[in-house]
């Protein structure tokens, strides 16, 4: 009997029909609310089964380490000292700052205005980097507004709006571009993720001086993303002479695999 | 009644994947897969069909992706599994098997997403993918993965059969004694 004849054949037609007739009615936006439940419930389970696990990984990971923790202990005490001394250095810097814009009259530079947001579910296939957020178009957010972690550290940019919830995609999606500029050497490049491993920055001239622990910053020549937000640290060169341009790996600065609390900015 | 034991299955097995594998980095593996392939082996083909639908639109819905393109590419899986087994293989579930059949399911699952991930680019739907590190980072870590994982999602799909029979069993049994 030809397969095509067959009652499988006609079940599996059928689902393919099926499954284009929702590809479209969610290309027109008709199956939001039907994701917005989906997300609140798979997402309430998944933080339940989340801290669980991070609870038992961290009883293992501090017997592990816990000879060294004495070490890491005086050491961070020893760079809190010496960030609480910088800061207070560039707090000064910046309020001179902020008074000699507005002696020249320069635009004064506004605070970042920021919504805050929870993490409901992540793609757990790890094929698309994508997120989903618990607020959505009734909260007035819009496409293409980047979303943050404390204190500035790059996270994505919001590629869908439901009703209830949105959609971000993380900068380590290969569909996210962000021009940066490395704080050193104000090098600039562009910066895309290689599928969830890691950062790759791209398109930096020859003549830049880029090494490995410098940090990476949005530039802001796009207008995608405000300027100065830490998008990671670079971690490997992967370039030669001969090369047209540099290239170096990026780790990120956010730990994007345990995401809870964040921000749009708006 | 068996659907929504079937629904409410896939759904734990996605929230384990999410919520345990993800965070000690193991987010490659694909349970649902691994699960479709099981169900196959051990002959239940209608069983398989509808895994691959609830399991896949699932899928579809975590990723961001377009609905479907997950959910096509497990069917393409099926289907070719259906294929091979009707035309040249024996069904006998044995370990060997399973494992074989679950490593080339990921790579014809891999190459089914890149395909239909194509298709929907024409109509603008489809996702950016980087193929470099897809074919050697993402894929070679999922394949190990799923072959890692697949005896505890055998033991999974006993244990959700064992409620469905029991479920069903006990309307049965109480039919009888009215």
């Amino acid at each position: 009997m030809r397969f095509i004849y067959t009652k499988t054949f006609t079940r599996v037609f059928t689902i393919f029909v099926i499954l284009a007739v929702l590809a479209i009615f969610d290309a027109r936006g008709y199956l939001g609310y039907a994701k917005d439940g989906f997300f609140r419930v798979f997402g309430a389970a998944e933080h339940k089964v989340t801290d669980a696990t991070n609870g038992v990984k961290n009883i293992f990971f501090t017997l592990a380490t816990i000879k060294s923790l004495v070490h890491e202990n005086a050491a961070l005490s020893q760079q809190v000292d010496e960030l609480s001394f910088a800061n207070a250095r560039l707090q000064s810097a910046r309020n001179e700052n902020s008074g000699l814009r507005s002696a020249l009259n320069f635009k004064q530079q506004s605070k970042l205005n920021l919504l805050p947001v929870e993490v409901l579910t992540a793609d757990p296939t790890g094929f698309s980097q994508v997120i989903t957020l618990d607020k959505g178009g009734s909260s007035q957010i819009l496409l293409g507004q980047p979303v943050v972690a404390a204190p500035g550290l790059l996270i994505g940019k919001i590629t869908k709006v439901y009703p209830n919830s949105a959609e971000v995609t993380l900068i380590t999606d290969p569909a996210v571009v962000v021009n940066a500029e490395v704080v050193d050497s104000a090098a600039r490049g562009l910066v895309r993720g290689e599928h969830g491993l890691t950062l790759s920055l791209d398109l930096v001239t020859q003549n830049e001086l880029i090494k490995t622990g410098d940090h990476v910053i949005t530039s802001a020549l796009s207008g995608d993303f405000p300027r100065g937000l830490l998008i990671g640290v670079v971690s490997a060169i992967r370039s030669t002479n001969t090369d047209l341009f540099q290239k170096a790996y990026v780790t990120p600065a956010a730990d994007l695999r345990n995401l809870r609390f964040l921000y749009i900015v708006q | 009644m068996k659907i929504l034991i079937w629904v409410l299955a896939i759904f734990i097995l996605l929230v384990l994947q999410a919520g345990v594998l993800v965070p000690l980095h193991l987010g490659a593996a694909n349970l649902v897969l691994v699960l479709v392939v099981v169900v196959f082996l051990s002959g239940g083909w209608d069983t398989a069909l509808m895994v691959s639908l609830i399991g896949g639109l699932m899928l579809d819905f975590l990723s961001g992706n377009a609905v479907g393109l997950i959910t096509m590419s497990l069917l393409s899986v099926l289907i070719a599994a259906h294929l091979m087994f009707e035309a040249f293989l024996t069904s006998e579930s044995g370990w060997l098997i399973r494992l074989t059949t679950i490593a080339v399911a990921t790579w014809i699952f891999g190459l089914s997403l890149l395909g239909f991930n194509w298709l929907f680019n024409l109509f603008y739907l489809g996702v950016a993918i980087n193929l470099k590190s897809f074919l050697f980072d993402q894929w070679i870590l999922s394949l190990i993965l799923n072959l890692a994982l697949t005896y505890p999602v055998v033991k999974y799909l006993q244990l959700v059969k064992f409620i469905i029979s029991k479920k069903i069993a006990r309307p049965h049994e109480q039919s009888i004694r009215n």
